[in-house]
């Protein structure tokens, strides 16, 4: 778990160095994302990594935090507490953005992926 | 005061408590929802918000107390969006496959994503502060409220936005995607999670695991998109 976490929080402390200094609009999070999808590529290619790198604890922590992604929102979504006022005075605005804005976005993408994946169609298998 | 006013006031003045009544409200819930067999509707967000949120209001708690405790968990977002590779590790193979629908898929629907909040913003004549907070709000939270800080928004209101956002798109994405007969699991994941980030990401993971490598893909690279698309969505409607 530790180890896991150390090299999670790096990736994301590599990330947030590079999105300061370069003045990128990358979010940190998501250079981090990259930084250790890199790690495990050259992982499961150089044996001679320290043991505590190659074993499985890296791979847990990152399921753990996967599978529990969902309680995280929580506390941020909580924060309505705090903007009731302004939401409610604009309460079927900001209704139709969060619910038809969003729907068109899931249609539009899945559409879009849809049509052009039998453009070029994957070169194996595809899926149902 | 008597001792349990006392006592009261002492443990919610505190973070042990807020953090300990956040696990234990979504631990609940999460097992309803598992016993509603993962009914779209017993989404443990939505339901966890409300519940916590009632108790906040009711107790007369400011939420700043709240957050205190709960930032350890909130903290959490950033480290989990990296843990996001390994998914796209296990799967790269069929990820990589299909690399053009995904960029393709991806310029559509970030563009589509900001473009409807800046159509419907006007059609409703919403305040510029609500407007400009929405636009990132197809992005993962801790993404998002730095986008909207970064042109001029409400950060608080942005990560609201974006968590109703997100539970919108886990709730409808099943059934609105079953409707189209969309069946294409690449397609289905992808969507949900460009349009409802983590959240959406995390309903996508209970249905199977290359739905949910497909939204984590179409997460991490709708918050890259978003950045860049939000400051000039910005300029052009501030303009």
């Amino acid at each position: 778990m530790v180890v896991g976490l150390a090299v999670v929080l790096l990736c994301q402390l590599v990330g947030e160095i590079f999105a300061y200094t370069t003045h990128l609009p990358v979010p940190a999070p998501v250079v981090g994302l990259v930084l250790l999808f890199g790690f495990f590529l050259v992982r499961d290619r150089w044996e001679w990594l320290p043991f505590s790198l190659r074993s499985e604890e890296i791979d847990k922590t990152c399921e753990t935090l996967v599978q529990q992604m969902a309680l995280l929102f929580v506390p941020a979504g909580v924060g309505i507490v705090q903007r009731l006022g302004i939401l409610e005075a604009n309460v079927v605005g900001v209704l139709v953005i969060v619910l038809v804005t969003t729907a068109f976005s899931i249609v539009v993408t899945a559409y879009t992926f849809r049509l052009v994946s039998r453009w070029f169609p994957a070169p194996t298998e595809s899926e149902e | 005061m008597s001792a349990s006013e006392g006592l009261w006031a002492h443990l919610t003045g505190g973070a042990l408590f807020w953090l300990t009544l956040t696990l234990v409200v979504y631990s609940i819930i999460d097992r309803l929802s598992l016993l509603a067999r993962r009914n779209p509707l017993a989404n443990p967000v939505l339901h966890s918000v409300w519940v916590i949120g009632t108790i906040l209001v009711v107790s007369g708690t400011p939420y700043e107390t709240y957050f205190d405790g709960a930032y350890f968990i909130h903290f959490l977002l950033g480290p989990a969006t990296v843990a996001l590779a390994l998914p796209l590790y296990e799967n790269r193979r069929v990820v990589l496959r299909s690399l053009v629908p995904i960029v393709a898929a991806l310029a559509v629907g970030s563009a589509a994503s900001i473009g409807s909040v800046i159509v419907c913003a006007a059609i409703f004549n919403l305040p510029a502060m609500i407007t400009i907070s929405s636009l990132p709000k197809s992005a993962t939270s801790g993404v998002a409220m730095g986008i909207s800080e970064s042109v001029g928004g409400d950060a608080s209101l942005t990560a609201i936005i974006v968590v109703a956002t997100g539970i919108a798109g886990a709730v409808m994405a099943t059934p609105l995607l079953n409707v189209l007969r969309i069946t294409d699991r690449r397609a289905r994941g992808f969507a949900v999670g460009l349009a409802a980030h983590g959240v959406g990401t995390a309903r996508a993971f209970q249905v199977h695991p290359l739905t949910g490598t497909f939204a984590g893909v179409g997460m991490s690279l709708n918050g890259l998109l978003t950045a860049v698309l939000v400051p000039l969505a910005a300029s052009l409607i501030g303009g």
